[in-house]
């Protein structure tokens, strides 16, 4: 289990990059980081691998406090950095080989978990190519191959698929997944939100190194909160006469907003029965309807409003 | 085996640069070796005046000369970016994030550049075992001086590896090196030439003490020493000047070993 207690990053550059910064992410979860560009995402989890030393607070990973510590932290947790600093001209079997030592594993050890490694990373094909020879998506699972050989019980993910086109982002997503199976910690900051949204249960979102409120009091939330679009989804409306039709449903007592330019409506509903009696109350009122469907609000749809300053119970 | 060192080695064994250079050292160092017995043997077979101790010392010195400045330019070139070429591409923090302290990645950085040096100064070793049959120099004045231009190499890589360990990127650290070097083995012992100038015409003791200050650390120093002493010159200050260059470049070395792990404990920070 991770525990950051209420951390505080100040660079020597005088950049506040992590503002009190508290997170429990409790054994076998995928946690999931997102936040734009210098939000602090990248800071907070050098702070929980012990990277960086904060002003004020700590972090614990499974009851050790590893702050500052980055050899302590070692033991529990392996980072995978962005950018990711391979070392280029030596040979993919070298480059596991030389970390395998430097994690001080035994020559058994070492090959047997090379050999795991290369298995799940599908590296086999590359093991004698120079590490510079590779592409971005291939020096990415090399990266986390690295990570693995510790065989650490929290792994940090730092933009895994930045940089890789979909069918190398697909498949390194489908390989945390298969990690994150195993019932390890991940902690992945990723701006490709669609993949995370798939990948991650829970969520926050970061910005100046603080935490977004995504509804009232609330700064994480889960995907199935998410996909429930947090008991206000959107339902949206095409019809033959949007006006007549809002104007009907406001009416009759139905939270929307006034059509969009190209006419349609968006009902927020609380739930299925709710949004069956919005479009009867169009029906009834003679308007055709050529579309309903529910919007399903996806996790691009949440950071976008909250960084617009406008959180999910704000709508 | 240190996992840094086993990666240099494993590096440098690779590095066709490395080959070239010593190869490059070898040739020059055949060359000299062969000029020098072919003009022992004309002397010999036209003036009928055959010297080989002239020869062994034209060898000797010749080759420790050599060895010496190209340990003094090479050396630190290749400590100068050990530790700022792992911050330009960004794989100190895996090493950081992981059970090597600091010290053993300094003492893993710290092999890899003394096994260079150790690599050029060895070169010579063939050279010198031919000099030392010729004869002409004293056998403890020989091998002193190979050992000592050695320790010269291993202390300016250290040095240059421990600056390295200040800097983000390796052009930096090459240039603070070289400032260093020149400043060590150039304008100081200048500066002390020109201090001389204001010692008490009839004090020699100043002198001594601007000896000590500016020039018996030098790194060619002992090398000057050993010379002058085969030439039936007094060493001077006698065998404590020697003693004192090397008790000056263990500090160094400290100083710069040191250096480099403050560098790499700094970047938890």
């Amino acid at each position: 289990m991770i525990i950051v207690d209420a951390i505080h990053k100040r660079y020597p550059t005088g950049v506040e990059a992590v503002r009190g910064l508290s997170l429990e992410v409790p054994a076998g979860e995928v946690f999931g980081l997102v936040g734009p560009n210098g939000a602090g995402k990248s800071t907070l989890l050098k702070l929980i691998a012990g990277l960086l030393r904060p002003e004020r607070g700590g972090v614990r990973v499974d009851g050790e406090d590893v702050t500052g510590r980055p050899a302590a932290a070692a033991r529990l947790v392996g980072l995978m950095p962005d950018p990711l600093g391979v070392y280029t001209d030596i040979t993919c079997l070298e480059y596991l080989e030389f970390f395998g030592r430097v994690l001080e594993l035994s020559a058994r050890v070492r090959r047997e978990r090379i050999k795991e490694a290369v298995a799940l990373l599908e590296l086999d094909p590359w093991l004698e190519a120079e590490v510079e020879t590779l592409s971005a998506g291939w020096q990415r699972r090399l990266a986390l191959g690295r990570v693995l050989l510790s065989r650490v019980p929290v792994l940090l993910l730092d933009e895994p698929a930045a940089g890789l086109d979909v069918k190398a982002r697909a498949d390194l997503l489908a390989i945390v997944r298969r990690i994150a199976s195993s019932g390890r910690t991940v902690i992945v900051s990723s701006h490709i939100l669609p993949e995370l949204q798939e990948l991650a249960d829970r969520f926050g979102i970061l910005d100046k190194g603080s935490w977004l409120e995504v509804m009232h009091g609330q700064v994480y939330f889960r995907r199935d909160e998410l996909t429930a679009g947090f008991g206000a989804a959107f339902w949206e409306l095409r019809c033959a006469a949007p006006e007549q039709a809002y104007r009907t449903m406001v009416a009759r007592g139905f939270d929307l907003p006034p059509p969009t330019p190209d006419g349609m409506l968006r009902v927020v509903a609380a739930d299925a029965a709710r949004a069956s009696e919005a479009l009867a109350v169009v029906v009834s009122a003679g308007i055709a309807v050529y579309d309903f469907h529910r919007h399903a609000t996806g996790l691009t749809d949440v950071v976008l409003r909250c960084l617009e300053g406008q959180p999910e119970e704000k709508r | 085996m240190n996992p840094l060192f086993w990666l240099d080695l494993r590096l440098r064994v690779r590095e066709r640069r490395l080959w070239v250079i010593a190869g490059f050292f070898v040739i020059m160092l055949a060359a000299i070796s062969g000029l020098t017995t072919a003009v022992a043997w004309q002397e010999g077979r036209f003036t009928n005046v055959r010297d080989p101790g002239e020869t062994g010392r034209t060898l000797a010195w010749t080759t420790l000369w050599c060895q010496a400045i190209l340990l003094f330019i090479l050396a630190p070139l290749a400590s100068a970016c050990r530790l700022s070429q792992e911050r330009e591409q960004r794989t100190l923090p895996a090493l950081i994030n992981s059970p090597l302290s600091a010290n053993r990645i300094a003492r893993g950085k710290l092999f890899g550049a003394w096994s260079f040096a150790l690599w050029l100064g060895v070169l010579a070793l063939p050279f010198l075992a031919v000099a030392h049959l010729w004869g002409g120099v004293l056998p403890s004045s020989l091998w002193l001086c190979f050992g000592l231009n050695l320790l010269m190499g291993l202390t300016l890589s250290t040095m240059a590896m421990g600056l390295s360990g200040l800097f983000g990127r390796s052009l930096t650290a090459y240039l603070a090196t070289g400032a260093l070097l020149f400043f060590w083995a150039a304008a100081w012992p200048l500066i002390g030439m020109l201090a001389t100038g204001l010692r008490h015409p009839d004090n020699d003791r100043h002198v001594a003490v601007l000896a000590y200050i500016f020039w018996y650390h030098s790194p060619f120093y002992p090398c000057i020493a050993l010379m002058a002493r085969e030439s039936g010159e007094r060493i001077a200050e006698g065998w404590w000047s020697i003693l004192y260059a090397v008790g000056v470049w263990m500090l160094l070395a400290f100083g710069g070993y040191r250096l480099a792990v403050r560098g790499l404990r700094r970047e938890v920070y």
